[in-house]
């Protein structure tokens, strides 16, 4: 038992602080942003939803091509009216004593009748509770389909005026538009089933058939997949990295290889030398259940066991807050990009690897240094989100002992993990690695102060929600760099150590202090000189100066990049944290 | 008393049952003193430090009774005669007051019939032998469980069988049949040899025990799929639980449980507060040994104590004891339906008949009755989740008089729940589990 935290003993006292920690998608998250949700294949898209939304009336969303031909009409995008379908619609009954209904009967049985049949109609504006949303952005231009669709699918059930244009008009002059008014569809009826006005089939229309032998074929090089590519073979990892490697942990195996043994090796580098290995359309048809669910790369083969949660973490008060985060999370946040960036320089680049011995050095490298580049920019993320976190507490009037914003862009010279220890330039050894491990540990110092955070901003009252969102998401992604410095661990392990005391991954990088280390040291100054300004610019408002401030900030980051890559191939490393004169 | 919190203490510190949700936690000692600052300034502190420590949540039990749940148990009443005479028996000899009567299989089919057909594919049903002495009836009891295991099969229906016999009838045919069908057997015995006799003689007075145990032994050497528990019904004259627990087990028993007898028609068998309380040491002794037999990785099936750290596991919370009156429903001999076996040719628990199915309006006036935010004093108590209100049968006849033995009782098996979960957690959540996690 932990005896500084509360802990939860029994199923049910786990199972509501794992509730607590479920925080769902992240705001930003938008309707189409899952695969399955608006692109047809494999799932039912849900936009067809809302192309009946109007009763009497079929619209389809249509989103502008993205190289669209030279001659082709313009300004297809938008809702566009397919037909009117109103003789079975559950919503326009001829019996109907509604006046609406009667009206809207009328309309379709009259003059609307032809009208709609020529040209190219679109829904061009919607008005509800006296509030009119155009289809058209602020230059006149019309929206594409995902808009209006949100636009629609935002619609509260109840009274609806449309207008429909024709974009196509006959003749000069102002376009045609059509009036109606009616009832927002809701997608069930009373017994909760689909409103009978959907036809059948017309749910699944979009959908292959049968739908594995898209399955198969869909993969990253078409466009984003609904399944992986590649998973890292082994298990799912550990809580304890340093539980014995598994000898295929290293491998990056082909998701759909046929399970006889023949192909537990690393997946070819080509779709063309892989496909050989790989189920066939016949067999995907019989064996899609069998294709094992991924978690973290890695696939699984029983029920999905989060790690349990162990953190009871109390309210603390708004001057705890703001100490935390001024002085203790931005610096470390700072510190930590410093030092993942000074491991990521220290390793070899993929061109280098060119010692016959280590034929898969190459390939690990641009997986090893690709995990270690999220991460840093992922806390290079964190260190602005604190910052905003800060300035968003100040705007809303969270000022204890008069204390007002200011940016922080400089570094802890202190890493409070188990043992407090000095911020530090190292290269990627298995030691740094493991400290790298221990410090993003779920449960370690860094989430525990994040978690308190959550607790603390988790008071509705006295803190705004936006600022909760970002101690949520920051605190949600602590994990996932433990997992990637896991995996960086488990390629890497199979590497010894040479005599020399080197590894056949790692350049031999020392902090070096020659003029072009100096020059980008000084570049690094800048950029923090040009983020500070953002941050105070985007604390005020004043967006124009801020994203001025970023794009300097950027540049300036895409040159230190580059010198710093090129420095590091010369075993010279940026001494970042010397003294400033 | 807290009615949601409960502090408790073992060796490791000082831990807290929070009563919404039978949650339990481990406090450090900062946490502690909070805690027990908030629980003598009463609940609103309570609540306050809960909401600080992201502990509260909404209520997970709300007033509104459950209404029209499916018929999942049924029990039998085959015989309602008996050939013994204990005194303390609620049926009164097997026949509840009445006449003596046998179940007669258009009973017993449509009984079967009523429970399978409202029974989805995939789902379990469980049906149970009772009477009276139900053996008296055996030519009934293989014609129903044969018809139930068929009909059952061919609807894609689990179905599992019990009885509990006093054990003087039981013979190497019903083995063969309880092997068979896996029942789960439970056997009447309250004592050893005297203690046993002078509770359960038979009609002409003479003891059952040795009678018992010629007819059990074979059984228990060769239980094959059948699964052999005794239980013991404790009056002020069998009190010594320990010998009698480790005398069953080894015999071979695989489960001996204690029912204490708190509603008699002779109110002499009804145990008195003192009596509560010696038997409250009794089972705290017993609970010991269990725990001491797990810690040491070794099996003690003492039922009452494996119950319960399965529930504080799961931290059950539930608004009523039992399924009586909902899922579970008894069937008199002449085909009424009635809230449990208990209350069996019983008034205060008539809820239709098997020919008809269950009365609902009454079913559900019943449930609305007996939901335990309806009973007193139990709105007050911190074991009310975990109880459920008492069995309703003794509460209806004989009021709470055991709270304190419950509440008691349930405090111990949390301290030894965090002992265990704390020394041997894989006894709790082991796959291989004995048949009390099942």
């Amino acid at each position: 038992m932990s005896k500084d935290k509360i802990f939860p003993r029994n199923l049910t006292a786990r199972a509501a602080l794992a509730a607590r920690k479920v925080v769902g998608n992240p705001v930003t998250t938008m309707m189409e942003s899952g695969v399955a949700n608006c692109f047809p294949g494999l799932e039912f898209d849900v936009r067809i939803l809302d192309c009946r939304f109007f009763p009497g009336l079929v619209f389809q969303f249509i989103v502008p091509p993205k190289y669209p031909l030279r001659d082709a009409i313009p300004n297809q995008q938008g809702a566009r009216l397919l037909y009117t379908d109103y003789l079975l619609d559950p919503m326009l009954p001829e019996t109907s004593r509604e006046a609406w209904v009667q009206a809207l009967l009328d309309q379709y049985g009259g003059p609307l009748a032809t009208t709609f049949t020529q040209g190219r109609w679109y829904l061009d504006w919607i008005e509800q509770d006296g509030r009119r949303l155009s289809m058209r952005d602020t230059q006149g231009n019309y929206l594409d389909g995902y808009t209006v669709w949100r636009f629609v699918r935002g619609l509260e059930a109840g009274r609806l005026d449309i207008g429909i244009e024709r974009r196509d008009a006959p003749a000069p002059g102002p376009a045609p538009v059509v009036a109606v008014s009616g009832y927002r569809r809701q997608y069930v009826n009373e017994a909760g089933l689909f409103d009978e006005a959907f036809r059948p089939g017309e749910f699944t229309q979009s959908m292959c058939n049968p739908w594995t032998h898209d399955f198969r074929d869909c993969a990253c090089h078409y466009w984003a997949s609904n399944h992986p590519d590649v998973v890292i073979g082994g298990p799912l990892m550990p809580d304890d990295p340093s539980d014995a490697p598994d000898p295929s942990a290293a491998l990056r195996l082909d998701w759909l290889r046929r399970k006889d043994g023949s192909s537990e090796v690393s997946a070819a580098a080509t779709i063309g030398e892989n496909r050989r290995y790989q189920i066939d359309h016949y067999e995907i048809n019989q064996t899609w259940e069998n294709l094992p669910f991924v978690l973290e790369a890695h696939e699984i083969h029983r029920a999905y066991r989060p790690p349990a949660p162990v953190w009871g973490a109390p309210r603390q008060s708004a001057a705890w807050l703001i100490t935390e985060l001024q002085n203790e999370l931005a610096g470390m946040e700072m510190a930590l990009v410093i030092e993942y960036l000074y491991a990521l320089f220290s390793l070899r680049h993929p061109d280098e690897a060119t010692d016959p011995a280590w034929p898969s050095l190459a390939d690990d490298l641009r997986a090893v240094r690709q995990m270690v580049l999220m991460v840093a920019v992922s806390e290079m993320t964190h260190l602005r989100w604190v910052n905003q976190m800060l300035w968003l507490l100040d705007r809303h009037g969270v000022n204890p002992d008069g204390w007002h914003y200011t940016p922080i862009v400089t570094w802890a010279t202190r890493i409070k993990v188990a043992h407090d220890r000095p911020t530090t330039l190292a290269p990627l050894t298995p030691e740094t690695l493991d400290g790298f491990i221990d410090l993003e540990r779920p449960s370690g110092y860094l989430t525990g102060v994040y978690e308190k955070c959550v607790a603390t901003l988790a008071d509705a009252t006295q803190y705004p929600q936006a600022v909760l969102d970002i101690a949520l998401r920051i605190d949600g992604e602590g994990t996932e760099h433990f997992r990637n410095f896991g995996n960086v661990k488990r390629i890497l392990s199979k590497y010894p150590r040479a005599e020399d005391g080197g590894y056949p991954y790692l350049r031999p990088v020392v902090p070096s202090r020659t003029p072009e280390t100096h020059a980008a040291l000084a570049l690094f100054d800048v950029l923090r000189q040009r983020l500070g300004d953002a941050y105070a610019a985007e604390a005020r408002e004043d967006m124009p100066a801020a994203e001025a401030g970023i794009a300097d900030a950027r540049a300036a980051m895409m040159v230190l990049q580059t010198s710093a890559e090129e420095l590091a191939s010369r075993g010279f490393g940026i001494p970042f944290l010397d003294p400033r004169s | 008393m807290s009615a949601s919190v409960l502090r408790f203490e073992t060796e490791a510190g000082a831990h807290m049952l929070v009563v919404d949700g039978s949650r339990i936690y481990d406090l450090p000692a900062d946490v502690d003193a909070e805690l027990r600052t908030a629980m003598a300034a009463g609940e609103a502190a309570i609540g306050a430090l809960f909401a600080r420590y992201g502990l509260d949540s909404p209520a997970r039990i709300d007033d509104s009774p459950l209404s029209d749940p499916p018929l999942r148990s049924l029990s039998l009443a085959v015989t309602q005669t008996c050939n013994l005479a204990c005194g303390y028996c609620y049926a009164q000899g097997g026949g509840f007051g009445g006449p003596a009567k046998r179940m007669e299989w258009p009973v017993a089919r449509d009984a079967v019939l009523r429970l399978l057909d409202q029974a989805a594919p995939g789902d379990r049903v469980n049906i149970a032998f009772l009477g009276g002495e139900p053996l008296i009836n055996r030519a009934l009891i293989a014609q129903t469980t044969r018809f139930a295991a068929v009909e059952a099969r061919q609807r894609h229906v689990g179905v599992g069988f019990s009885i509990t016999t006093n054990g003087t009838l039981l013979g190497p045919e019903d083995g063969e049949l309880f092997d068979e069908h896996g029942f789960s057997v439970t056997v009447s015995l309250d004592g050893v040899g005297e203690a046993h006799d002078r509770q359960r003689p038979f009609r002409g007075g003479n003891g059952s025990y040795e009678r018992i145990l010629a007819r059990v032994t074979p059984l228990l050497q060769k239980p094959g799929r059948m699964q052999m528990s005794a239980r013991v019904t404790v009056t002020p004259l069998n009190l010594g639980l320990r010998r009698t627990l480790d005398h069953l087990i080894d015999i071979g028993f695989g489960m001996v449980g204690f029912s204490p007898m708190l509603s008699a028609p002779s109110a002499d068998m009804e145990m008195q507060e003192a009596d509560l309380e010696t038997l409250l040491g009794e089972l705290i002794d017993c609970g010991r040994q269990c725990e001491d037999h797990i810690a040491a990785g070794k099996s003690y099936p003492f039922a009452n104590f494996l119950d319960a750290l399965r529930e504080i596991h799961r931290g059950t919370h539930r608004p009523y004891p039992c399924g009586a009156g909902a899922g579970y429903m008894g069937v008199s001999a002449e085909g009424g339906l009635f809230a449990c076996h208990r209350f069996v040719e019983d008034d205060a628990g008539r809820m239709g008949t098997v020919a008809d199915g269950p009365d609902r309006s009454k079913q559900n006036a019943w449930l609305a009755e007996r939901h335990v935010h309806r009973q007193e004093p139990c709105g007050s108590c911190w074991a009310k989740y975990l109880c459920g209100g008492g069995c309703h049968h003794e509460v209806i006849y004989r009021g709470r008089p055991a709270c304190d033995l419950i509440r008691g009782w349930l405090k111990f098996c949390l301290q030894a729940y965090v002992r265990i979960s704390s020394g041997r957690p894989e006894f709790l959540t082991r796959k291989e589990s004995p048949r009390w996690i099942a």
